[in-house]
């Protein structure tokens, strides 16, 4: 019993390590090292919470963000979100590959929602968008 | 810039718009003069207007800065002045609240449950069940008071009737945060204790059935707050995982009014709150402290598991723990929900009195047995969420992008006295609710009731009908 119970957390730990598959991905001939700067460029003014080179991981601080949603029967614009980004950077043949994921998390100040912010899926729109930016900067380096 | 532009604009479709052969009559001239006084006028207007409209900047920049916020609303008319109190629209402070009115109809006035709302002395009744103001500060980036004042059946100014039958006016939580760090944050005040995850997402507009699950009002009494302190954060530890933590020392359950014991199998532990103990007017009863805490671990996203516990000292003498452990798990799929908690109650001693003799009551035979010790309970439920296009197409302005149909079905067991006598309950119940909003829901659910097993029926099966949103 306690086996199984052990197994079913070890799994649902190692979901939470699951690969970025499927999620925008700059590739390009670039270097890693060349890639892994242009990630950081592409990240400009947002800082840094971790920026792991040996494993390929940068990670930014949260960042708040417009809230897509109202609260309230009023509508009102009190709600936010916030967003961080994880870039996994890895070698792939001669040149590197960039993939992007968006965290995101909503917070509202209506009832038992203002104490604490709950994960909500990420921007599609936004991981592409920062996947093409870095791609955009790659390609104007020329490799 | 922008006038230049303009006039070039202008002169630009002025001249244009005139053949060559025209340009040296007297009449074209004379029109061409009267064209360009025309557009000299305009630019001087256009000039005006970005000046005014550059000053009103300034000045409504100059009033942030000195902190005296412009009304967030129209402040002419009656109506509208008590709306433009600038304390509505502070950005520092939110006002808002929810509340929820109910229609009953049931087979008959019998109870369908501890702490479920009733139908009074007829089987069926409408009910403003909750009122519930909240405030939110944030004070400085760091420190934030949150609170929700709690208002049940509001419509009466008095009442016989205790708990959940009757008026509650009272602080559902009042905390004041001091947020150290994502993983570590302190919390004090009137504290929503973390004990399964329903109690601490209990708002009305948030679920998706009007009534409460069995075992969220009988074995984990919400909504179940103590004063206390304590500390709570977050972690990631994965790419994709997180981990939420709470843990708080509090005020502890009063077990006892005087020698009666306030924990039975027909009330289970809802008497015994600190919110509506009259033991000791709410303060404490030993000088035992209890601790309670959850971890909720979601390894990806739409996938969470928590577990909690609490366990203090309920008597005066501190010598007899409440031990509460709870489970509670949410799987998120695309439309689908299945969400769930279960709980775990044992009372040491609790059939005993505080000399030592038998403490007992009545079942549902009329037979006394013994108070209980232990108490358990459950509840699965799924959700789906849909909205047929068509629909969407047909009426556009009530079915827009931000509404959803929740078809729910749930299934409740609950058992108060599960060594001593047979105290089982459970229920099943269909709904179906429709959001225009997120935070606004209308309700239809129909319950199946069952007491004791399957094998002694009461007739109390019905119908719930509400509505519920914040504002």
């Amino acid at each position: 019993m306690i086996l199984k119970q052990v197994s079913l957390l070890a799994g649902l730990t190692l979901a939470g390590c699951a690969s970025l598959e499927g999620k925008p991905t700059a590739t390009s001939p670039c270097a890693f090292e060349q890639v892994w700067d242009t990630s950081i460029a592409a990240l400009e003014g947002v800082r840094l919470l971790k920026a792991d080179k040996d494993a390929g991981v940068l990670e930014t601080n949260w960042v708040a963000v417009g809230s897509a949603t109202q609260a309230g029967i009023m509508q009102r614009d009190v709600n936010k979100e916030r967003v961080k980004y994880v870039i996994e950077v890895r070698r792939e043949g001669p040149g590197a590959a960039a993939t992007v994921l968006q965290l995101r998390e909503e917070w509202s100040p209506m009832g038992v929602r203002m104490r604490q912010w709950r994960a909500v899926p990420g921007n599609p729109t936004d991981e592409e968008a920062v996947a093409a930016e870095i791609a955009r900067r790659l390609k104007a380096k020329g490799c | 810039m922008r006038r230049l532009a303009i006039i070039g604009a202008l002169a630009a479709c002025l001249l244009g718009g005139i053949p060559f052969e025209a340009v040296a009559d007297e009449k074209t001239e004379k029109a061409l003069e009267e064209r360009i006084k025309r557009l000299e006028k305009l630019v001087e207007e256009l000039t005006e207007h970005e000046a005014r409209e550059a000053k009103e900047g300034k000045e409504k920049e100059k009033e942030m800065k000195t902190g005296e916020k412009p009304l967030g609303f129209g402040s002419t008319g009656s109506g509208k002045l008590i709306y433009a109190k600038p304390f509505v629209s502070s950005p520092r402070t939110t006002v808002g609240g929810y509340m929820d009115l109910q229609y009953r109809l049931f087979s008959s006035s019998k109870s369908t449950g501890i702490g479920q709302p009733s139908t009074g002395a007829g089987s069926s009744s409408f009910d403003q069940q909750r009122f519930v103001p909240f405030f939110y500060s944030d004070i400085t980036d760091r420190l934030k008071v949150a609170a929700e004042l709690e208002i049940e059946h509001g419509i009466r100014s008095k009442s016989t009737q205790t708990d959940s039958g009757g008026i509650e006016v009272s602080l559902e939580f009042a905390t004041i945060d001091y947020l150290i760090h994502e993983k570590l944050n302190f919390r004090a005040g009137i504290i929503l204790l973390p004990v399964g995850k329903f109690n601490l997402l209990h708002d009305s507009p948030l679920n998706d059935f009007s009534d409460r699950p069995l075992v969220a009002t009988a074995i984990i009494p919400s909504t179940l707050s103590e004063t206390g302190a304590g500390f709570y954060g977050t972690f990631y530890p994965t790419r994709l995982s997180k981990l939420d933590y709470e843990l708080y020392a509090t005020q502890g359950f009063n077990g006892y009014d005087g020698i009666t014991p306030l924990i039975t199998a027909a009330k289970g532990l809802r008497d015994a709150r600190q919110r509506v103990s009259t033991a000791e007017d709410g303060l404490d009863n030993n000088n035992g402290k209890a601790v309670v805490g959850r971890v909720a671990f979601s390894p990806i996203l739409g996938v969470e598991v928590g577990g909690s516990g609490y366990y203090g000292s309920y008597d005066p003498a501190s010598k007899r723990p409440l031990a509460i452990w709870a489970a509670d798990w949410t799987f998120q799929r695309g439309p689908f929900e299945l969400i769930g908690e279960a709980a775990w109650v044992y009372a040491r001693d609790n059939h005993l009195e505080l000399d030592g003799a038998q403490a007992t009551e009545a079942n549902y035979l009329g037979n006394q047995v013994p108070l209980p010790r232990r108490m358990d309970g459950y509840y699965v439920q799924g959700n789906y969420h849909f909205l047929p296009q068509f629909l969407r197409r047909w009426a556009p302005s009530y079915f827009t992008e931000a509404s959803t149909f929740t078809a729910v079905v749930r299934w409740d067991s609950i058992n108060t006295n599960s060594e001593f006598s047979d105290t089982k309950r459970e229920r099943l119940t269909f709904g179906l609710n429709f959001r225009p909003i997120e935070d606004t829901v209308f309700k239809v659910d129909y319950q199946f009731n069952f007491e004791d097993g399957k094998n002694n029926r009461v007739r109390n099966d019905g119908l719930v009908l509400s509505v519920a949103t914040y504002f």
